[in-house]
């Protein structure tokens, strides 16, 4: 059993009697009250997503998983494909199951897929990951000290507002929970 | 990278971070053409009023002949306040750093933070509420002229947030019989509450208290329902919530509280102030034997504040205000993380 305030995200616990993966957490409490955490809870069967505040006193079951460091290849419609690079064997995963992150998957990426009785559950895309700018603008020069930003497009055809500075062929860090720029590698 | 770091490479990200600012010197002149003075509060206190929930952050002063030396920084000025109040300075406002012991550091939550708290004369919680929404929408002017962007309304994470008054206004109990088809009278002894979460499929344990119920029910069937498109007052709180605010003359379950939320996000706690010495004081022990029982650190109470309301502390009404809150809305932030120079989480990781 683990302590609510202890879980983490990616951690598969078992609440409400069913298995649910951890999309999200963050610390939360009532001015002057008791702590809670905003948890996201993702049924692993049904993939029905609850959000709910719970008491960080509360209990937890935690469920052991497998993960696999696998690399991503491509994506058709419906699923991501990714390989195991020491086997090469190769797993489907349903595009539903890496939500509003496909384009965030570059080939040659590593990623850790967590694996629950034979399925892969969940793809971890890291928190800020490099990017190769493919298409952008010149951007109209203006005043350095505003916000002006413009659009640019990334190799993995992600969409990035971007400072006016940034060129095609630049690498840049991107956050992938925010979907912002982050800054300029160099 | 520091956010030092990210301001040097990106200085285009400077003007988020000017928000705090101009929430700050907002405050200080929305008071000041009031004619409210300013207080300067000591954030060192040897002694605190009691809230059981409360963790303390302390720190060590060293003295060397054997006196006190363990102070805890302020979790709120409120008691200063008071005091000054009860020696007769009348109306005043403060703008301080404040502490809270945390379990961890969140999107809206800092161990530090800053905090605006204003004490207005001879008034209740329901003249709180008018001078907020004057005030936030001073600090909206306000900022507009600094960042020439018009308007009564502003967008919060992809909602309009409209500033135009009246807010509305909605007591527990009403809430609790919208959102949660419950009323206060029937959730009133820890019982009640326990069956009544155990039937709505909460995991409730021997150890939980009547308040921690109740906020489970609160923050999950309510809260996620407040309005979004306006600021939302919510009042008329059960009295165990508020150990120093004065009980309702219309119902003596609840205390004349009220809270601010906008996005999603409680930002100010207000109250007719409790002024009956004898009273406090008994809150005071209540909230200290359960703070035990909850196995938290025992805090030194605060007697000069008992001491500062039998002198006679003039009928007020006062509200604190989370500015890191309201600056990050203000700048469409999503956590307090990203409108402080130096956040906690990169201070403390």
């Amino acid at each position: 059993m683990a302590l609510t305030t202890t879980i983490t995200k990616g951690m598969v616990v078992m609440f409400n009697n069913e298995p649910h993966i951890i999309l999200d957490k963050v610390f939360y409490a009532p001015a002057k009250g008791a702590s809670f955490h905003h948890v996201k809870f993702k049924n692993i069967k049904t993939g029905k997503i609850i959000t709910n505040k719970v008491k960080s006193v509360e209990k937890v079951e935690e469920i052991e998983v497998d993960t696999k460091t696998m690399q991503f290849l491509y994506s058709d419609d419906k699923d991501a494909y990714f390989m195991d690079p020491t086997t090469f064997d190769q797993i489907a995963v349903p595009l539903e199951q890496i939500p509003d992150k496909t384009n965030f998957l570059h080939t040659e990426g590593k990623y850790i897929l967590l694996i629950y009785e034979g399925r892969a559950i969940s793809v971890q895309i890291p928190l800020k990951i490099t990017l190769i700018v493919t298409e952008t603008g010149s951007g109209v020069r203006g005043n350095t000290a505003t916000n002006a930003t413009k659009e640019a497009i990334m190799e993995t055809g992600v969409k990035i507002q971007v400072p006016l500075f940034v060129k095609i062929g630049d690498k840049i860090s991107i956050n992938t929970e925010t979907g912002t720029y982050y800054s300029k590698e160099t | 990278m520091k956010t030092w770091q990210l301001l040097k490479k990106n200085p285009h990200l400077f003007p988020r971070y000017y928000i705090k600012e101009y929430v700050i010197k907002a405050c200080r002149k929305f008071f000041e053409d009031k004619e409210y003075h300013e207080l300067e509060s000591p954030i060192l206190a040897g002694a605190l009023p009691q809230e059981r929930y409360i963790d303390v952050v302390t720190a060590h002063l060293g003295f060397k002949n054997g006196q006190i030396n363990q102070a805890y920084l302020i979790p709120s000025t409120e008691t200063f306040n008071k005091k000054i109040l009860a020696a007769g300075l009348g109306n005043h406002f403060v703008i301080s750093k404040v502490f809270r012991g945390l379990e961890d550091i969140g999107p809206s939550h800092s161990p530090e933070f800053t905090m605006l708290e204003w004490y207005d004369l001879g008034k209740t919680y329901v003249d709180l509420m008018n001078n907020c929404e004057d005030l936030i929408n001073y600090i909206n002017g306000f900022i507009n002229s600094k960042t020439k962007r018009p308007g009564k309304s502003i967008s919060y994470k992809g909602n309009k947030i409209d500033l135009s008054t009246p807010w509305p206004r909605k007591s527990v109990d009403e809430l609790l019989n919208e959102h949660s088809s419950e009323s206060l009278s029937k959730i009133d002894t820890l019982e009640s509450i326990t069956k009544c979460a155990k039937s709505k499929g909460y995991t409730i344990s021997a150890d939980d208290d009547w308040q921690s119920i109740f906020e489970l029910i609160f923050l999950n069937e309510v809260e996620p329902n407040l309005p979004k498109d306006k600021p939302c007052f919510v009042y008329d709180y059960p009295r165990i919530l508020c150990p120093l605010t004065k009980p309702s003359d219309k119902n003596a379950a609840v205390c004349e509280k009220v809270e601010l939320y906008m996005g999603g996000f409680e930002i100010a706690n207000g109250y007719t102030e409790l002024l009956d010495a004898d009273e406090q004081l008994k809150r005071f022990n209540e909230e200290s034997t359960a703070r035990k029982k909850l196995g938290k650190e025992n805090i030194r109470i605060d007697l000069d504040l008992i001491d500062a309301l039998r002198s006679g502390l003039p009928p007020v009404a006062g509200m604190g205000m989370g500015l890191d809150r309201l600056a990050m809305i203000f700048a469409d932030a999503s956590s307090i993380s990203e409108i402080n120079y130096f956040p906690a989480n990169e201070m403390f990781e």
